[in-house]
């Protein structure tokens, strides 16, 4: 092992660039699940609002009632708003060693995990999502906290190929190596 | 020696000794229990005859003695050799089995609690991933056994690995085996006194604070004259203890140390690391001696910690995480006071190079516009709202807040970087206490990168690498940069060795 070996140019070699991959969306049904959560979210929300207000209403100056309004509605707003146009956002894409994933709109977020490091996959269904024929694919790895992809709103057979191709991915690099250290 | 070892494949009981201990841990469980009872009994002697108390103490030792006896002989341990398991069965009603796969354990520590070191014997704690699983400890060990065990429990999981090495391993690498570090007193005194400034730093600020905001009263009641009598009393009152308030914060600061200087002194007197081929061993302790292993192969992360008088006395505080343990927890092997010599050898032993870094990222201005928004606008606005005659009534403190969180945010702002270069990663951060965090691009999870909308024209964004011992985090950087360095991580992930 030579010492301090340093070759910094490799950082602008030929190295595969997930920016060169054409993402796909997840299915578009699944904008009403995210929808009618949100109207619950927020029901809830206005909800627990009156009722404080109701039982403690304490001598609030009319500034202060009228910032927790605005607070509030502009909230709730800007959650519709930031799941509606980050809706078109959401996008992953499979690669040969890895699933890539992005979303969101206000902050947009991409995360890149290798097969290698998938330490057990989930396939879920809420009751909603079965209605609409939609399973959500969850991947995990051995960080502490996250470093997990989950990807919802994608159409069973989609899901369900997912997996299959992790799976099969992951047990022959298992044969491959003879198993993980 | 290796009929010694084969003998653990048989139930084993602990050692003879191990009664006492027993018998001993349960007179203390017994008193931590019931010392109410006992204060009570102190309290009222004369109510309960003594010729009812002696019996009943006589009664209690013995049901104690016959209980540590009866824990005793119903303590086994022992290795299952066809499940690869480790097996423990205790209790005398309730009888419980605990099994462990041998490849699931992680650490071995073997350590000796005061009252062991009477009796010569050892307690061995059994360390397995996931920390919310039930602990496994034998408490009564004679060292030998101890000791073997430990090897046996760690040497199990690593026989291919063994073999696969006996060949590369040369004369000269023999005896670098058993090469050991010795932290001097001095250092550990050093880093004592150094230690754990910022809580001692921040007590004085509130205290100065404090005594400001008091002067202040003071030069304002001083204008005028019409006041009350209570109110002059208490002003003079002040005016001598301003003095006796200065002395209070020495004596406070000083005294913070001196406690924190003691601990220190305790918990790692007599630091000894031995290098073995494939692991590190820690010694340390005053009166508890503690031993810890840590596997060169399942370091993830790498920290260390400086300040700027630690830096002066060449003095650092190094941690050592490995798979599934958070940098909070509290096995992490850590190592105080290690001089650069001693840092260097312990980094390149586990990475065989001390990372050089020529790649650097630095964190853009905008970074400081942001944390001054979210830690004083914000604060204030919010504060505003709420309360907004105690904002105007105490404008002084406020302005204080602000100037000194601006310095913080600044300091933190400069001391921000992210360094990288082909094999390694380091974060550097903090205001007082510098910690630089190093990780191999190869033991990776995954990464992520995310950039807020308004970031796109300005091009910034963050990035966060996730390990298998914690998440590392820094945000408003070149966002190109980091495209490449996310495709450079992924690429060397993928293309690295299962080991």
């Amino acid at each position: 092992m030579e010492q301090n070996f340093q070759n910094p140019q490799i950082f602008d070699l030929e190295i595969p660039d997930f920016s060169d991959l054409k993402l796909e969306a997840v299915s578009p049904k699944y904008l009403k699940v995210i929808l009618l959560n949100l109207a619950l979210f927020s029901i809830f929300l206005i909800g627990a609002v009156s009722v404080a207000f109701y039982f403690f209403y304490f001598n609030l100056t009319s500034l202060q009632i009228w910032a927790i309004i605005i607070g509030v509605f502009i909230l709730i707003i800007f959650l519709f708003l930031n799941s509606i146009i980050g809706f078109k956002l959401r996008k992953y894409a499979i690669r040969e060693k890895d699933i890539v994933y992005q979303h969101g709109w206000f902050k947009r977020t991409l995360i890149i995990v290798p097969f290698k490091r998938i330490q057990h996959i989930k396939v879920e269904q809420g009751w909603f999502s079965k209605m609409l024929n939609l399973k959500s694919v969850t991947v995990y790895t051995a960080g502490i906290n996250g470093g997990d992809i989950s990807i919802n709103g994608l159409p069973e057979d989609i899901a369900e190929g997912i997996n299959n191709l992790i799976r099969k991915s992951i047990s022959e690099e298992k044969t491959e190596n003879g198993g993980e250290a | 020696m290796e009929e010694k070892l084969n003998s653990f494949f048989q139930p084993q009981r602990q050692s003879k000794t191990g009664i006492v201990l027993l018998f001993l841990y349960n007179i203390g469980m017994v008193i931590k229990n019931m010392w109410v009872f006992i204060i009570l009994f102190f309290v009222k002697e004369e109510k309960i005859g003594s010729w009812i108390i002696i019996p009943a103490i006589i009664a209690a030792l013995l049901i104690l003695i016959v209980s540590a006896v009866l824990q005793y002989y119903h303590f086994k341990y022992y290795i299952d050799a066809e499940n690869e398991e480790f097996v423990i069965h205790e209790g005398i009603i309730n009888k419980s089995v605990t099994k462990i796969k041998i490849e699931n354990i992680q650490e071995v520590n073997i350590s000796q609690p005061f009252i062991h070191r009477f009796f010569n014997i050892c307690k061995l704690d059994i360390d397995t991933p996931g920390s919310s699983e039930k602990e496994v400890k034998i408490s009564a060990l004679s060292k030998q056994n101890a000791v073997d065990l430990k090897k046996y429990l760690l040497a199990e999981s690593k026989i291919e690995k063994t073999t696969e090495q006996f060949d590369e391993i040369s004369p000269e690498e023999n005896s670098k085996e058993r090469r050991s570090i010795k932290i001097s007193t001095g250092s550990i005194l050093k880093y004592g006194i150094t230690a754990n400034y910022i809580q001692s730093f921040f007590a004085l600020v509130s205290l100065v604070i404090y005594g400001f905001s008091e002067l202040n009263n003071l030069l304002k009641k001083a204008e005028f004259e019409t006041q009350l009598d209570y109110e002059t009393l208490e002003s003079h009152f002040l005016a001598y203890s301003i003095p006796v308030l200065l002395g209070i914060v020495l004596i406070v600061v000083i005294l913070g140390i001196l406690i924190n200087t003691i601990r220190t002194f305790i918990k790692y007197y007599n630091f000894k690391i031995t290098e073995n081929n494939k692991s590190f061993s820690f010694e340390f302790g005053l009166f508890n001696t503690k031993n810890s292993i840590v596997t060169k192969s399942k370091v993830q992360v790498i920290t260390e910690t400086q300040n700027w008088i630690q830096k002066k006395m060449k003095i650092s505080f190094m941690k050592f995480l490995q798979i599934g343990k958070n940098e909070e927890e509290k096995n992490v092997s850590a190592v105080p006071g290690v001089n650069n010599i001693e840092k260097v050898k312990l980094i390149s032993a586990i990475w065989n190079e001390d990372p050089v870094f020529t790649n650097v990222l630095k964190p853009n201005f905008r970074l400081i516009i942001v944390n001054s928004f979210q830690w004083i606008v914000l604060p204030l606005i919010l504060f505003f709202l709420i309360k907004r005659d105690l904002l105007i009534s105490y404008w002084f403190l406020v302005i204080m807040y602000c100037v000194l969180v601006e310095l913080l945010i600044l300091i933190s702002f400069r001391n921000l970087r992210l360094f990288y270069n082909e094999r390694f990663i380091r974060l550097k951060s903090g205001i007082w206490d510098i910690n630089h965090k190093t990780f191999e691009v190869e033991k990776l999870q995954t990464v992520k990168i995310s950039q807020y909308f308004w970031q796109k024209k300005t091009n910034l964004g963050s990035i966060t690498f996730y390990t298998s011992a914690g998440n590392f985090k820094i945000v408003t950087l070149d966002f190109l940069k980091l495209k490449k360095l996310l495709n450079y991580c992924i690429y060397k992930i993928e293309i690295s060795k299962n080991k």
